[in-house]
């Protein structure tokens, strides 16, 4: 049997591990801190369409073009609304400013958190736009998934960006595409 | 009188009070993991330029590394290299000064397509030059300065155009 180690030999120079203890507290604090303070913010990308050479001539379709089916959708984002354009109802004119769907009284500022989006109402342009989509079902329209988006020269580019968002799908609560819409967006000039 | 040492308290190495460090060093290497996993991209990652708001969005397709335009209402900068203060470019369209083109963008840009279409194709048989490029613009830039961008890149060849954003509600 072996005998205990005598405590009387505890000198100095024993090795002794390096107190990790201190760090590694200072880690578990650190860790969280970091993580708190970071921006986990998720990047994604909207595709858009440029138009084509025949696109917005009128003139100059050919015969096929002539004999197609077409919808035409158009989308107007002024400051008075927005104001939707398509082959099967024409300019639909609003009573404010012609706007088909108009803004919210009042003004917005884009550095305040959702306040653009309570100025200009992008669910009722989202309704507007499904309903449309189910009564073009099935109807043949070859450019059924296009739409052209053409804004006024002071429209922010946040604006422009949320409108593609509700003119291609309809989302549900967990941001899952619930209904495809027009996602073929084309962008249009305003002279 | 000295009691014989517990046969149990034989084989502690810690006999001293000190911290097992296991538990914890597990604990780093779970953060460590999840942390790298959430900076795990395929290719190389397109970070937000310096200066600007991207807009947010509900559309989330992943965004790929490629040619990059960022537009604040500062300045206009093509993959960190400068280009063009705003007043080249912000504001309503004049004729005069080329229009909705970017002269200087154009430049730069119809120069790296010209570059990427005379070296054909890469090791994988697809053409170097697949005329893709990214927007970042300023969730305040107004409509025409956005469309001067827009239109400049087509011109330069650059027509598959993507939109950078921010995920938002």
């Amino acid at each position: 049997m072996a005998f205990k180690p005598s405590a009387r030999k505890k000198t100095d120079s024993e090795y002794k591990e390096p107190d990790m203890l201190v760090i590694m507290n200072l880690m578990v604090c650190l860790i969280p801190l970091l993580l708190s303070c970071a921006e986990f913010v998720k990047m994604g990308t909207i595709e858009i369409n440029l138009p084509t050479d025949s696109g917005g001539g009128g003139g100059n379709s050919s015969a096929n073009t002539e004999k197609a089916k077409k919808l035409d959708l158009k989308v107007l984002i002024t400051e008075a609304g927005f104001t939707i354009q398509s082959n099967i109802r024409g300019i639909e004119k609003g009573p404010v400013d012609n706007a088909t769907i108009p803004v919210k009284p009042g003004a917005y500022d884009l550095n305040v958190l959702g306040s653009y989006k309570e100025h200009y109402p992008f669910e009722d342009l989202n309704a507007k736009l499904i309903s449309m989509k189910k009564e073009i079902a099935g109807q043949g329209y070859t450019d059924e998934t296009a739409v052209q988006i053409t804004a006024g020269n002071n429209v922010p580019y946040q604006v422009l960006v949320r409108t593609m968002d509700k003119v291609k799908a309809k989302y549900d609560k967990n941001k899952e595409v619930e209904m495809i819409l027009f996602p073929n967006i084309s962008l249009g000039v305003t002279l | 009188m000295a009691f014989q040492p517990s046969k149990g308290k034989r084989h502690r190495k810690n006999a001293d009070g000190g911290v097992s460090l296991t538990s914890l060093m597990d604990a780093m290497t779970i953060i460590l993991l999840f942390l790298l996993n959430q900076f795990a991209a395929d290719g190389a990652l397109v970070t937000e330029a310096e200066g600007l708001k991207l807009p947010e969005s509900l559309n989330l397709d992943k965004p790929k590394k490629k040619t990059t335009i960022a537009v604040s209402t500062q300045q206009l900068v093509l993959d960190d290299q400068f280009i063009a203060d705003a007043s080249e470019f912000l504001g309503p369209v004049d004729p005069s000064r080329g229009g909705f083109m970017i002269q200087k963008l154009y430049d730069e840009l119809d120069a790296r397509a010209q570059e990427q279409i005379d070296l054909g194709n890469g090791p994988d048989g697809e053409p170097i030059f697949t005329g893709e490029i990214l927007i970042q613009g300023d969730r305040s830039l107004d409509y025409t300065s956005f469309l001067k961008v827009v239109y400049t890149a087509s011109q330069a060849g650059y027509v598959k155009i993507k939109l950078v954003t921010v995920e938002g509600d």
